[in-house]
């Protein structure tokens, strides 16, 4: 898989530092290949890119007016999904079911994943990466939502491969456009 | 051409013309003649805790904002400046010492009096008086045990009487020693349907549960859990003769238990059962509501889930639109530990993620979508459901039981409630 590095490669450039160019296109390549996955509904093998304790969290944003001045708040505790790993693996045995009807038929989706920066290294095994994305969803006939946003994950370096120990998945909107949402990012 | 209401519901409600959700001249008179004048819920107080603190929302497609005063009491008004009507605040929520509207710069105080006007003397010569233009006051305002309500209209019969006996429902939910709060902002999301079907929905639907949502009972389901047993199977409702009421579920006991514990996790789930416990001396068997895995709607469109605490406004945004709005309400006596787990479970249950609740908004947007067509749009549907069987299986005032299949009797009461409304307040 394109997605592994070797261990002591990537121990060495953490430990020196060198953090960005040669080591971001090794985590492309496990977003590309995480993307793949998730458009393939291939949600187990999608599982096991994460760590047992990941945490996973899509925070509500809200247009803010605080005495004269305007902000978008990205709230730290306000979500539109918070989920662990047995979260996350009861939304796969969900679509599994086959009667979970948001996704009966499955919907047709592309996950566009840009801007991707390798911001930090932290306690010598894990990264945390910041990264734009795009999800397309068409559904049925012509029914179509884009979900855009960006992400701020923590990658953990497990036996020689990136996992995701946690992502911050920031939407674009205040008001979700689309019905729900059956796909993660 | 007038719109002939009458035929459009029948049978005391049991039969129900399609129009009603796809019409256009139908949505209009809903905005007049059923939320400008019907008590709608705006925000809990512990939203605007502060002096300066606003949430913004609606009533129907009117845009309000609900303010903390200086004096600790709450003001609301219309989410529209009295000169060319820009929005006063684009904000959802903040805190301000006054608003200042960004068009001609016009000033009114937290209370919505108009305080100051750019060049008033020079621009108006004396023309302007501004205590004429202060912002519209939303006519009425209630605090129900902690929930905001408010009515534009001036002849409203108070909250209590509104209510009626849909009271000891909302008490159920909301009489907690210390009181409730929302925990964890709100979530916002559109559904293209008509805001009527998830009202009706929630008043009524206990038919659904099964059919709708296996999916996500087999998610969250132990293995030992019985899937035939899916809690949701026999239900009955409760309802007014003013179109509020709710779904309680009828599963035996212990279904219900291994139901609750399931989408609530053992601590929250025992924190409910033991909460019953100590509301017994003073509701009796009505206690065992706030455990109940049932739904409720307040005519016209907020709605709640017992023990998941999950409120929620379904605001009209058009004929075939609707803005989703929830909430999630914990009890202030709880450990800061249950409130999050309390936060945990309704996200992951309900709203726009929610696993129940994404099967529930593609039900509702295919259900509207096939109004398209004009000889769909023209067919009637059946609340047959629970015609014959009879009341008092619930001790709750008013009910219709499920006699173990499910009940629409809260549903024709919607509807016959919809129809005197829109039928009855006029021109
Ligand atoms: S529209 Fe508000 S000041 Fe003119
Ligand atoms: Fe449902």
């Amino acid at each position: 898989m394109a997605s592994t590095v070797q261990k002591d490669e990537a121990l060495n450039a953490i430990k020196s530092g060198e953090v960005a160019d040669n080591f971001r296109s090794a985590v492309e390549n496990f977003y590309f290949e995480e993307a793949d996955l998730l458009d393939q509904f291939r949600l187990r093998d999608w599982l096991a890119l994460l760590t047992d304790d990941v945490i996973y969290r899509i925070p509500i944003r809200v247009n803010r007016t605080d005495r004269g001045r305007s902000v978008t708040e990205v709230s730290d505790t306000d979500m539109l999904l918070d989920e662990d790993k047995r979260g996350l693996t009861q939304r796969v045995v969900r679509l599994e079911t086959g009667r979970a009807w948001a996704e009966e038929p499955r919907s047709r989706t592309r996950h566009l994943v840009t801007n991707v920066r390798v911001r930090s290294v932290v306690g010598g095994n894990e990264l945390t990466v910041s990264s734009n994305f795009i999800a397309y969803r068409n559904r049925l006939e012509i029914e179509q939502d884009f979900y855009v946003g960006t992400r701020e994950d923590v990658l953990r370096l497990d036996a020689g491969r990136f996992k995701i120990a946690r992502r911050l998945v920031i939407l674009d909107q205040t008001v979700l456009t689309a019905k729900n949402m059956t796909i993660l990012f | 051409m007038a719109v002939q209401l009458d035929s459009l519901v029948q049978g005391e409600g049991s039969i129900v013309s399609r129009e009603l959700f796809w019409r256009p001249d139908i949505y209009e008179l809903e905005l007049e003649r059923i939320f400008a004048k019907s008590w709608a819920f705006l925000c809990h107080e512990s939203q605007i805790p502060n002096k300066g603190d606003f949430f913004s929302t609606y009533i129907g497609e009117d845009s309000v904002l609900v303010v903390r005063q200086a004096d600790g009491s709450i003001r609301a008004f219309l989410n529209v400046c009295r000169h060319r009507g820009m929005k006063i605040s684009t904000a959802d929520e903040g805190n301000v010492r006054s608003f200042t509207c960004t068009y001609h710069g016009w000033t009114f105080d937290l209370g919505g009096a108009l305080v100051s006007v750019p060049n008033i003397e020079k621009s108006f010569n004396g023309r302007l008086r501004t205590e004429d233009w202060s912002l519209q006051p939303v006519s009425k305002l209630e605090n129900y045990r902690g929930l905001i309500f408010g009515n534009f209209d001036p002849e409203a019969v108070s909250l209590k009487e509104y209510l009626g006996d849909m009271a000891l429902y909302l008490d159920l939910l909301l009489d907690r020693e210390g009181g409730t709060e929302v925990y964890g902002g709100v979530q916002k999301w559109r559904v293209q349907t008509n805001w009527k079907i998830p009202a009706e929905n929630f008043v009524t639907d206990g038919m659904h549960l099964a059919p709708t949502h296996t999916a996500a009972v087999l998610a969250l389901a132990p293995e030992e859990f019985d899937v035939t047993k899916v809690p949701g199977f026999g239900t009955s409702t409760y309802f007014t003769s003013t179109g509020h009421g709710g779904v309680v579920n009828d599963a035996d006991a212990e279904s219900q238990r291994r139901g609750l514990n399931a989408m609530l996790g053992p601590a929250l789930a025992e924190y409910y059962y033991g909460l019953a416990e100590r509301l017994r001396p003073k509701y009796g068997a009505m206690a065992s509501y706030v455990h109940n895995i049932g739904s409720a709607t307040i005519f016209p469109n907020f709605s709640w889930l017992a023990g998941r605490q999950t409120l929620r406004v379904w605001h009209p945004k058009g004929p075939q639109e609707t803005e989703v709005w929830t909430w999630t309400l914990v009890n202030s006596e709880c450990s800061e530990e249950l409130k999050k787990q309390q936060r945990r479970t309704s996200v992951q249950t309900f709203g726009p993620s929610g696993i129940f609740e994404q099967d529930d908004a593609e039900n509702w947007s295919q259900c509207t979508a096939t109004m398209r067509g004009y000889v769909g749009r023209k067919l009637t549907m059946p609340y047959l459901a629970g015609q014959d069987n009879g009341d008092a299986k619930h001790p709750g005032k008013t009910l219709s039981a499920g006699n173990g299949g499910a009940s629409e009797g809260a549903g024709r009461s919607f509807y016959r409630h919809w129809l005197q409304v829109m039928t009855s307040r006029g021109r």
